[in-house]
């Protein structure tokens, strides 16, 4: 089972800025639905995301525990400590170094400058009748990487040999025994690659941030701990070796061997000061004999992201040089183990893509021609161009891109602005306007027309200007409340008010119904019903009265009949009898 | 004879790495066909919290186990003769 890649992004954190996305040399980030995540094909382990991470959402894997349980195990480990370890712990004696490093349980500890020098001394004699032609060197992973997958045309000038760790490695497995573990201790991320790639070599790899966390867990202080004089680097102290990890420091251990003179020695540090010096070169145009050290962090080594870029870049540079023990020549000397490694190109896989697809993929981003493309960097791509490659290859996501989002944004503002049927206003701390709506400048009159005219959506007017109860408007800013009124007279007009928080204390807005027809209709109505209820009663009066009138006069002529008509008192008991 | 792998499932090896642990030997015992070989069991807390998180393997207690060093030690534990 193979261990995880060793640059990976907790989810969790990732704040989808894109950040990492802008400082991948090589664009190996892939960002799915607002998540970045590392492509272990495409990485070539520099480590920049890890550094640029604003939140540290980019993890360097831990291989801390893995290194406990070596020391636990039957065999020996013994530590190949990268030489920028100087300019790392600053002022460190190495004794004090190696007596921490045995305190966690290491059997020993080497330098790689010890491998470093083997490195020196086979280029050296490589280097001698080395007549026309470019040599790149091998000792940086990352370049190894950056080379083969992107720049798959150096691959040949890549020189033949072991870096200086898997060549230390094998030194000291051939001093201390085949089952000898070797843990490397450095600066470097890509080295956790390596010790993958070469794990019958390097069992390991680690930072020396995480060595400081294992010091700090074991309550070992460097500074201060006990040394004796069997503290020593094993199996011996390294002497120019140490040079490596500064820019010009391998050219320098080369040139101290004779004969190696008529060489052009080239020293360039940083990824993009190489791609300077290759991109567009054709090896063979290289007539003089050129050897190219190159390291992929600025400076050197010493820079590396598991460092903790504490001193100035000269400072750095200066304590390795303090603590370098350079011989004035070296004689030439066979490596006393095998160092030949092919590095072969493996060009990062890319499937090339149509125009057609990739107009397509500029459209995703609003792009439509030529002008659209405004090459801004925001997604992390330097043009729109390989943005549409990177969304064609499922890299990208078109979120990303920060000038469509925007204009996204603006479109859809503006739309509702023009069709809500109510005033809009959106104004900052100042009372300024930012923006509003056309029927905010028909609510305001003629004036507010005039200067829509000149300037649409009034942006920069003064609000108080256009509306009288804009200190409704300072009250919501202050009380960080929304408000609302349901009726204010505005010069002969009602409105239905509603002041909402954008920002909270910073950009308020505002909606503006025009409430008159419909109050005024709600008026109406509601005056119409009075006048309804006012005329049923009327009619009931009247009713009544006529009524009253009517059962009065009809009462006198009835009683009039009724006495006409009345009998004399007999009359009614002869009715009731014979009933 | 059956292998054993004892990994503990108390609440602090679990929140520790042992959730994820688990699901890493399931796949390594998968990918490599010994799931018949091997007998996998957990178990409730043993009180050694602070090595945490905690796996047995066979006669063998490991402790302070990282996924990465647990890659390491079944590789080491099962595949060492391949």
């Amino acid at each position: 089972m193979n261990q995880g890649y060793p640059v990976f992004t907790a989810d969790a954190e990732c704040q989808d800025c894109f950040k990492c996305v802008r400082r991948c040399p090589v664009k190996a980030i892939k960002v799915e639905d607002g998540h970045a995540s590392v492509m272990p094909e495409l990485c070539i382990a520099c480590g920049g995301c890890v550094e640029v991470c604003p939140v540290h959402a980019k993890k360097i894997r831990d291989d801390m525990t893995r290194a406990r349980q070596l020391i636990l195990g039957p065999d020996p480990v013994y530590v190949s400590l990268a030489p920028s370890w100087v300019s790392e712990f600053k002022g460190l004696p190495a004794k004090n170094m190696i007596a921490s490093l045995k305190k966690l349980g290491f059997a020993g500890v080497g330098e790689t400058a010890i491998g470093a020098q083997a490195v020196s001394d086979a280029l050296a004699l490589e280097l001698k009748d080395f007549k026309s032609g470019l040599k790149i060197s091998s000792a940086c992973p990352v370049v190894d990487d950056f080379i083969c997958k992107y720049m798959p045309e150096f691959a040949p000038c890549i020189t033949k040999v072991l870096s200086p760790a898997l060549t230390h490695a094998k030194i000291l497995k051939k001093e201390f025994g085949e089952n000898a573990k070797v843990v490397f201790i450095g600066p470097c991320i890509a080295k956790k690659n390596e010790s993958d790639r070469h794990g019958d070599l390097i069992s390991l790899a680690m930072l020396f941030s995480r060595l400081r966390q294992w010091f700090r867990s074991m309550q070992i202080d460097p500074w201060r701990v006990e040394t004796t004089d069997a503290d020593a680097f094993v199996p011996q102290t390294a002497r120019e070796g140490t040079l490596y990890p500064i820019e010009g420091g391998m050219n320098d251990t080369i040139k101290l061997h004779p004969g190696c003179g008529h060489v052009k020695y080239v020293a360039v540090t940083g990824l993009d000061s190489l791609r300077l010096t290759l991109e567009g070169l054709h090896p063979r145009d290289v007539r003089e004999p050129v050897f190219l050290e190159t390291l992929a962090c600025q400076g050197g080594c010493v820079h590396g992201p598991g460092t903790e870029h504490g001193a100035p870049g000269l400072m750095e540079r200066l304590r390795i040089l303090r603590m370098a023990d350079v011989p004035e020549t070296v004689s030439d000397r066979e490596p006393e183990v095998a160092l030949d490694l092919d590095y072969q190109e493996t060009p990062a896989p890319g499937k090339d893509v149509s125009l057609h697809e990739i107009r397509q993929a500029l459209l995703r981003v609003g792009k439509k021609d030529k002008e659209d493309e405004l090459n801004c960097g925001g997604c992390g791509y330097n043009t729109c161009l390989n943005f549409a490659k990177a969304l064609i290859a499922g890299k990208a996501e078109p979120n990303m891109c920060v000038s469509y989002m925007r204009k996204l944004a603006q479109k859809k503002s503006n739309a509702i602005l023009r069709c809500i049927p109510a005033a809009v206003v959106i104004v900052d701390q100042s009372l300024t306007l930012i923006e509003s709506n056309h029927r905010f400048a028909e609510l305001c009159g003629e004036s507010a027309l005039d200067v829509w005219n000149v300037l649409p959506g009034m942006a920069g007017a003064a609000l108080d200007t256009f509306i009288s109860f804009s200190d409704l408007f300072r009250e919501v800013l202050t009380t960080k409340e929304e408000l609302s009124r349901d009726t204010i007279h505005v010069n002969g007009r009602l409105l239905s008010l509603y002041i909402f928080n954008i920002d909270p204390g910073q950009v308020v807005g505002a909606m503006m119904f025009d409430v008159t027809r419909t109050e005024f209709r709600r008026e109406e109505i509601a005056a119409q019903a009075r006048e309804v209820i006012r005329k049923n009663l009327a009619t009931v009066q009247d009713i009544a009265c006529k009524l009253g009138e009517h059962m009065a006069d009809t009462e006198i002529l009835l009683r009039s009949i009724a006495e006409n008509y009345a009998d004399s008192p007999g009359d009614d008991e002869f009715r009731k009898k014979y009933k | 004879m059956k292998r054993k792998i004892v990994i503990c499932m108390g609440s602090s090896c679990f929140a520790r790495g042992n959730e994820e642990n688990l699901r890493v030997i399931e796949d390594f015992l998968k990918s490599n066909n010994l799931q018949a070989d091997v007998l996998l069991s957990g178990r409730c807390c043993a009180g050694l919290c602070a090595e945490g998180p905690n796996l047995i393997i066979d006669e063998t207690t490991y402790s302070h186990v990282s996924k990465e060093a647990l890659i390491d030690i079944l590789n080491r534990e099962f595949l060492a003769n391949k």
